[in-house]
């Protein structure tokens, strides 16, 4: 393996990220050459230098702060909202207005029934003789819509189209 | 159900998802100091790591319902905390930051490297800690985000370069990358202070 490769693969060397089979050729070329074994010396030096940087401790109060925050957001959602997603669980929620309507719909019909109008014979004719036919076309001219629908309903189609 | 019994983190979120509100505390109790961390390095600010840690953790609990555990459950918070510092850092770009190791320039040309302080005392072998201390924090600072998250959960979280890449959502050959010239970075910024540390 060249000198470039190495330099290369160092990194991963280092994290131990590499298969066996190229560990075992890096670890080859460092035994015969001592440009990159001063490279990988520098370099676990470089990366070893960086844990003089300590971890922190959260603060006392961190919990709470968190705690207070949920509350606080939790107090800002209106009622209604609260209602559903801590009271009452949204599917039931759900399935509860759906049997509402359902039963709100069925209760206004008993309670309210449709008006259903029965005609008689003499209502019917009444309802007929103020009721325009489309028979009454038969008085308009024949060269209006009227006289056109009435040629093509009653004459068989023959309408003559004068040019 | 395999990764229930395999990552214990996410059945303690799946029994939060069911009304469980001691398996979030446990949660909260077990994750902070690894957020706080991670966020802390990312943003050197100890104020700022705490709040980012507070929006991970509100986040985490307000998507317990959604939650399905895919991945191991660190491996989520991980990526959350790295989004939110990421963001955090990003967002901040547009401010100008002036180093006070920085010459300033002043009006006759003549440039000044600091300003003199009567107070100020040779520094001891504590403070020489605090020096080197320092001297590595600005090196990290001074890289790029991205090889910046990946030395921070390479070297002070020890993941393997496969949970990188999961964190950062990029190939492990791009973590590989990073991780490289990241320490070619380092290693030029740190080596000519190799005789202190």
């Amino acid at each position: 393996m060249k000198c470039k490769k190495v330099k290369e693969r160092l990194s991963a060397f280092m994290d131990d990220e590499l298969d066996r089979k190229k560990t075992s050729e890096i670890e080859q070329h460092l035994a015969e050459c001592s440009a990159c074994n001063q490279e990988l010396k520098l370099l676990t030096k470089t990366w070893g230098s960086l844990e003089v940087w300590e971890k922190i401790e959260p603060s006392d109060n961190f919990e709470a702060i968190f705690w207070q925050k949920i509350r606080g957001r939790e107090l800002r959602q209106p009622l209604f909202q609260r209602l559903l997603t801590k009271v009452i669980p949204v599917p039931t929620a759900v399935i509860i207005l759906i049997i509402g309507l359902v039963g709100g719909i069925y209760l206004c019909n008993i309670l309210y029934p449709k008006e259903t109008k029965v005609y008689t014979d003499e209502s019917l004719s009444l309802v007929k003789e103020n009721f325009l036919y489309l028979n009454n076309f038969e008085d308009f001219p024949p060269e209006s819509l009227g006289g056109l629908y009435i040629s093509l309903t009653s004459k068989g189609n023959n309408i003559k189209i004068e040019e | 159900m395999k990764n229930r019994i395999l990552d214990p983190d996410a059945g303690l979120m799946l029994k939060f998802a069911q009304g469980n509100n001691a398996a979030f505390d446990q949660i909260l109790r077990k994750y902070k100091r690894l957020v706080i961390n991670l966020a802390y390095r990312f943003i050197q600010n100890r104020a700022e790591a705490e709040d980012i840690a507070q929006e991970v953790f509100l986040r985490v609990y307000y998507s317990a319902k959604r939650y399905k555990p895919k991945a191991k459950f660190s491996t989520w918070i991980y990526k959350i905390t790295a989004n939110i510092c990421i963001n955090n850092l990003r967002s901040k770009k547009h401010l100008q930051i002036v180093s006070l190791n920085k010459p300033i320039s002043t009006t006759g040309n003549e440039m000044i490297t600091e300003m003199p302080d009567p107070t100020y005392i040779h520094p001891s072998a504590n403070s020489e800690k605090k020096e080197i201390n320092q001297l590595v924090k600005e090196a990290i600072s001074s890289l790029p985000i991205n090889q910046k998250m990946a030395v921070i959960l390479q070297k002070y979280e020890g993941l393997s370069y496969r949970e990188i890449s999961e964190i950062m959502g990029c190939s492990i050959q791009a973590v590989d990358s990073l991780l490289q010239r990241a320490k070619q970075n380092l290693k030029r910024k740190l080596t000519p202070y190799f005789r202190k540390i």
